[in-house]
């Protein structure tokens, strides 16, 4: 009796397991945020708001990056942003993890940042964005795609930067397909490209943060080998790291949130085609 | 601000991270010593299976194929083998090879088995995958419980470092130790002519995944003969289950059978 019960327990859990696998897009109760449903929402809003290119005078220019603010208080990143307005950076890139999905920090998030007037601005999410259930939403209103590119063209080559969005942990298989039919179709038409994330690649350290399944980042790195990717910027970890593997060099960067004992950005720039890169951090 | 870097291009400064393979390689031969107490009767066997299914990177369906081969002589056992790719989205045949050695150390009503194992696969046509580590097995009754720890080692292929022109010090990249686990349950307590079980792990037999990156596993078998085991599994992987946006990443259906030759 007891053994007939346990089988009926099995045979349950063995349908669900079943449906689960099949039918993938209503099983999880996050599903309407999966990163699928999220790179659809993205390719819709790419279709009105054509990507952004940035002119610059010279072969030399900036641009700043920061992820998981966790906002939360904005003293770091309300410091970050004058620091790129001062530099006069040509855009500030926010990877990830900028808020905690809520919306009171939503709005924060969106008085702190620059009229593109005078600074552009590119956001994508992280896990954190994406929590509460709604969180994917408040984000989607206010700053739009999380999967985009955008170029910076100078008076030596145009460089292109790519946006993925890895808040769910994996690409998704729509995702992927893009991002590989940029880089085939593209990249060869750029000097440089640069690609930002959430999620970091590597586990240099033992830590409950997850990173793409191997599978998937198997084919991650030789997409980036394969297509020149120069740099992927990543956050994430909360603990900088920078590697090169291959001909890519990757690079966690520290977190951007009040109160971290190693709160920082990343600086890049390129100069004359050559990308160099430093670690800043907060007083 | 302060700036705690200068400027850096590519490589200075940058590093390769966390040697552990060489203690992984530790584990894996005081493994093989364990195993070199022979015993009294040996007991050779077979296991082939195939997997049939899809994920977010496999465009479309993948099939492998597995032959393992062991060898059990008293408390000790060894097993090595190979996986095959038959349909995936690459040129990759054979994708995968293991050997691992394990010993029975059971004491008082506490099942355990110590294993040793390296394990080399090629899921893209760039790179190639080691996996050193030891894994600790216990049975009691209807849970299972294996626990253990690996090193991760991806290097590019010899060719890819050719062809792409990549410096010796980016051909590979050591990862920090990563935790192997699997709890299951099984709805016999012994394995008789049948049994049925569910387990939440990260280990399969060529591929281990990040600790964070956890399986559902639902597996079955049964015995229609002394020496001939079939069994069946339906493996369900996630993503982002630590990151609080757990998403699908994919499926894959495996049958197989064990074949005792004793």
């Amino acid at each position: 009796m007891e053994l007939q019960l346990k089988i009926r327990l099995l045979l349950l859990t063995a349908i669900s397991l079943m449906i689960a696998s099949c039918e993938k897009d209503t099983i999880f109760p996050q599903e309407e945020h999966s990163a699928n449903q999220r790179f659809r929402q993205s390719m819709d809003w790419n279709e009105l708001h054509p990507y952004q290119d940035i002119v610059t005078s010279s072969d030399d220019y900036a641009i700043l990056f920061m992820g998981d603010s966790h906002i939360g208080s904005t003293k770091n990143l309300i410091s970050f942003v004058n620091t790129a307005k001062t530099s006069n950076a040509a855009a500030i890139v926010m990877a990830g993890d900028l808020t905690t999905g809520e919306k009171e920090d939503c709005d924060k998030l969106e008085t702190c940042l620059p009229p593109s007037s005078s600074l552009l601005s590119f956001l994508t999410v992280g896990n954190h964005d994406l929590w509460p259930g709604n969180g994917w939403n408040e984000f989607y209103n206010r700053f739009g795609a999380s999967v985009y590119l955008f170029t910076v063209k100078t008076t030596g080559g145009t460089d292109l930067f790519i946006s993925l969005d890895t808040g769910s942990g994996t690409l998704g298989a729509e995702q992927l397909a893009w991002f590989e039919d940029v880089l085939q179709n593209q990249r060869p038409d750029y000097r440089r490209c640069i690609v930002f994330t959430h999620n970091n690649f590597f586990r240099f350290r033992h830590t409950e943060t997850d990173n793409p399944p191997v599978e998937e980042l198997n084919k991650l790195i030789e997409l980036f080998t394969r297509h020149h990717v120069d740099m992927l910027v990543a956050g994430h970890d909360h603990k900088r790291d920078a590697v090169v593997f291959g001909i890519t060099t990757y690079v966690v960067m520290e977190p951007c949130k009040d109160g971290a004992d190693n709160a920082g950005y990343l600086a890049l720039r390129v100069k004359n085609g050559e990308i160099k890169y430093c670690f800043e951090n907060f007083d | 601000m302060r700036t705690s870097s200068t400027n850096i291009q590519t490589d200075t400064n940058l590093k390769q991270t966390n040697m552990h393979s060489t203690s992984g390689s530790g584990i894996f031969i005081i493994s093989i010593l364990l195993v070199t107490c022979t015993s009294l009767v040996a007991q050779p066997g077979l296991i082939i299976y195939t997997d049939a299914g899809m994920n977010n990177v496999s465009d479309g369906l993948f099939i492998k194929a597995a032959a393992l081969g062991y060898y059990k002589f008293g408390k000790n056992r060894v097993e090595a083998g190979f996986e095959s790719s038959l349909n995936n989205n690459n040129d990759i045949l054979l994708s995968g090879y293991t050997i691992n050695a394990s010993r029975n150390l059971a004491g008082k009503g506490l099942p355990l088995e110590l294993q040793g194992f390296c394990t080399w696969t090629r899921n893209s046509e760039f790179l190639r995958e080691t996996n050193w580590g030891a894994l600790l097995k216990m049975r009691l009754n209807g849970l299972e419980m294996k626990i253990g720890t690996n090193f991760r080692t991806y290097a590019f292929r010899n060719r890819v470092v050719d062809e792409y022109g990549i410096d010796r010090d980016a051909v590979r990249i050591h990862e920090n130790f990563n935790v192997m686990y699997s709890f299951g349950y099984y709805l016999k307590k012994a394995d008789d002519k049948w049994n049925a079980g569910l387990s939440v792990t990260n280990i399969d037999c060529f591929m281990i995944n990040q600790e964070t990156n956890p399986s559902l596993c639902l597996h079955g078998f049964c015995k229609p003969g002394s020496q001939v085991c079939l069994y069946a599994e339906s493996w369900y992987k996630t993503s982002g289950a630590t990151n609080l946006a757990i998403n699908h990443f994919g499926f894959y259906f495996r049958t197989g059978i064990i074949w005792n030759f004793n």
